[in-house]
């Protein structure tokens, strides 16, 4: 029998662990529960769980510090749910670690595709690998070379620096300010027109639609993601 | 303050003058009685005592006045040839010239120390006046504060009648005065409207149609000039020295005028602070207090839909169950919300009669709907009030809320009406874990909320604070007592005032 993936649910509401605990159990997850921070990060430590789920509004610590704690020493994927569809908040969440959001009230499906996503995110990701495959895209790090089906894609620095970002935290969120302050450096970090015009041109260079992405995928008003969609 | 008549004597100089002259009189007197009992040379230091005399008491110039008179006496009456102002031996010349310069110099000097002194004391009293005002104008709360501060220390300073007068529409309106009933002429209001829209002095006039006992100066407070001080110059002699002090103290008014108005800015700026505050954690209290069941709701519901089949039956039921909770949970919030959006946008509320028996019955069958398996028991004295049916029944709905949230599932909540004190009494019980006696009184304002171990779900702090507003919009009054009966629980006591059919009472 193949081990289900350990969940850890960060809720202090007992109405929302009263359906996730049955849904994720239903689609073949293991759960566990946590409904202060405190006791989020002592089950971090001692049930080491693959992916976890976590509320912003718990009533002992501010979402995002319980994340900087956790990225301490983990790099577990994290998707934080969000009551208030703030940017500020859900930016600053991601900012600190997190890799996805979802905001109440949400579907169910909404949450397993978004965990499905992390959970297929390899960890440990510190360092970026060699050689990244995605979609028909094949991406060589170190010569800095990326070809599209087989055929070569000429990028500029910058575009490249930009795609393999993209590219080595697949499937996770990255805020305007991550991208700008890691292709840019940080004092670019509010020129969010600079990185939209970018992402157009490196859309138009991979994007088999370039006006309907379904690789660099646009999260309004936070960030962009790579991630496959078909 | 007005001198009184007799320091008015007292100054005047055709009194002091008649004084002097007394003085060197009577010196003339006493060097012809002790003239055969004395040496000759010690007879002039009589005349040097008066001229002492009169120099300290009335100052350098009837000093000197009075050293020039005791000259002349001393030369008349004493010295040879007697009865002329002729003097017969030279050494007698001499010696009165000496005794002339003596007695000058010691009028002048005792009559300089006397003005020192004079003068000294007259700007102490001053230095205390504006000392006095500024107590009271930098702990003043409102401008009248100030100005009758303000009106007080100047009166002191010129020791006749002050006013501050204000420009209102046609008339200009007496803000503050000393005396306090004080009252303008026709004259002196032409002239104070006349500095305020000249921005200019005017003097007094001493006599003539427009004869006025004030000069009129007008005083600015910030952007514009509203106000005029109408003062008298007090004494004539001390007008420039006065006028200094006076500039002083209208500076000081100025300032103070401003500090004020400076505070004033500070508290409206922190009170809207506050209220923004408040709405945006209304706000943000909300929108969670909203979401958080419609997440329930959802999730629950796409759960249902997308993993039926992997769900076992019970669990279905359970999350069944939840959606049902969450929903009502969310719409008596919702009413909560529509509610205390009309109490606010002062709807009328609609007052029918109610009989309570009939009433209260409705209740108990709503509450039974919307809290199931909990225990209800609900009596009711043949009584009526005026009420709206709807609000009034938000009221027990909010309080069995409350009561349900903080007590076991297994006690009872009792609902009872009876006759007190010649109103209707609705009491609301419960078995649970009470309120704190520090809490009592807070317990009905907005936000407030209690943790308890009990709670499925958050309430927003609204409901109690809305039954609060609507028992108080239908005329009546709400009270919670904790413990409420065997050492435990919370009884809410809404009183309202009976109304029997017909309305008679």
């Amino acid at each position: 029998m193949t081990t289900r993936d350990r969940i850890l649910v960060v809720d202090d509401e007992p109405q929302i662990q009263r359906f996730l605990r049955p849904a994720l159990e239903a689609s073949g997850y293991e759960v566990i529960q946590a409904t202060t921070a405190a006791e989020a990060q002592r089950m971090v430590a001692a049930m080491q769980p693959r992916a976890i789920i976590l509320d912003l509004g718990l009533p002992d610590a501010d979402g995002k510090d319980v994340i900087k704690t956790i990225r301490r020493w983990t790099q577990t994927p994290i998707v934080v749910l969000t009551a208030r569809d703030e940017e500020t908040e859900i930016i600053a969440a991601l900012d600190a670690g997190g890799n996805d959001y979802v905001s109440k009230p949400f579907g169910i499906g909404e949450l397993l595709a978004r965990l499905r996503a992390v959970l297929r995110m390899p960890t440990g990701q510190a360092n970026m690998p060699g050689l990244l495959e995605v979609g028909g895209l094949a991406i060589n790090i170190e010569a800095r070379e990326v070809t599209l089906r087989g055929a070569p894609v000429h990028l500029t620095p910058k575009e490249f620096d930009l795609l393999a970002q993209l590219a080595s935290n697949r499937g996770r969120v990255l805020t305007h300010r991550m991208l700008l302050a890691r292709v840019w450096g940080p004092a670019h970090v509010e020129d969010s027109q600079y990185l939209r015009v970018f992402v157009g041109q490196l859309r138009s260079k991979v994007e088999t639609d370039p006006s309907r992405p379904n690789l660099i995928l646009t999260v309004p008003g936070v960030g962009y993601k790579l991630e496959r969609v078909d | 303050m007005e001198p009184s008549p007799f320091s008015r004597a007292w100054r005047s100089w055709p009194f002091r003058l008649s004084v002097s002259v007394a003085a060197v009189a009577m010196a003339t007197g006493a060097v012809a009685g002790l003239a055969g009992h004395v040496r000759a040379q010690f007879l002039p230091l009589t005349y040097i005592v008066a001229v002492l005399a009169v120099a300290s008491l009335f100052g350098l110039r009837f000093g000197v006045a009075a050293a020039v008179a005791s000259f002349l006496a001393l030369n008349f009456f004493f010295i040879e040839p007697r009865f002329t102002f002729s003097v017969g031996e030279p050494a007698d010349l001499i010696a009165l010239a000496f005794f002339l310069v003596a007695a000058v110099l010691v009028g002048s000097l005792a009559g300089r120390l006397r003005e020192v002194a004079d003068r000294s004391e007259r700007q102490a009293n001053l230095l205390r006046a504006i000392a006095d005002f500024t107590d009271v104008a930098w702990e003043a709360k409102d401008r009248l504060e100030i100005l009758t501060a303000t009106v007080r220390a100047v009166s002191r300073m010129t020791g006749g009648p002050v006013a501050i007068v204000r420009r209102r529409g046609e008339a200009p309106l007496v803000e503050a005065s000393m005396p306090p009933e004080l009252a303008l002429d026709a004259a002196e209001i032409i002239q104070a409207t006349r500095a305020l829209d000249r921005h200019a002095t005017e003097s007094a006039v001493e006599s003539g149609w427009d004869a006025s006992r004030f000069f009129a100066r007008p005083l600015r407070f910030g952007d514009n000039t509203d106000h005029v001080l109408l003062a008298t110059h007090g004494l004539e002699r001390y007008a420039g020295e006065t006028d200094q002090f006076l500039d002083t103290l209208l500076d000081q008014t100025t300032m103070a005028v401003q500090r004020l108005g400076f505070a004033e800015t500070q508290a409206r700026a922190a009170a809207q602070i506050e209220e923004e505050r408040l709405r945006s954690a209304l706000l943000s209290s909300i929108s969670h207090d909203l979401r958080t069941p419609l997440a329930t709701i959802l999730g629950a519901v796409t759960s249902i839909r997308e993993l039926g089949d992997a769900l076992a039956p019970a669990t279905k039921d359970d999350l069944l169950e939840a959606i049902e909770q969450e929903t009502r949970s969310l719409s008596r919030f919702v009413a909560n919300l529509l509610d205390m959006t009309r109490l606010q946008s002062g709807v009328n509320i609609r007052l029918e009669h109610l009989a309570l028996a009939n009433f209260l019955g409705d209740v108990e069958d709503r509450l039974r709907h919307l809290f199931p398996g909990r225990r209800f028991s609900v009596s009711a004295a043949p009584i009526g009030v005026a009420a709206d049916p709807l609000l009034l029944e938000q009221v027990f709905v909010n309080l069995a809320e409350n009561a349900v949230r903080h007590s076991d599932a297994a006690s009872t909540i009792v609902i009872d009406a009876h006759r007190e004190g010649g109103k209707a009494v609705i009491c609301l019980s419960d078995e649970g874990d009470g309120i704190p006696p520090a809490d009592i009184d807070r317990v009905f304002d907005a936000f407030y909320r209690r943790d308890s171990q009990n709670s499925r779900t958050r309430g927003l702090g609204l409901g109690l604070a809305l039954c609060r507003s609507i028992v108080t919009a239908l005329g009546g009054t709400i009270d919670a007592r904790s413990p409420a009966s065997g050492g435990k629980g919370t009884r809410m006591e809404v009183r309202l005032p009976i109304r029997d059919p017909g309305g008679s009472r």
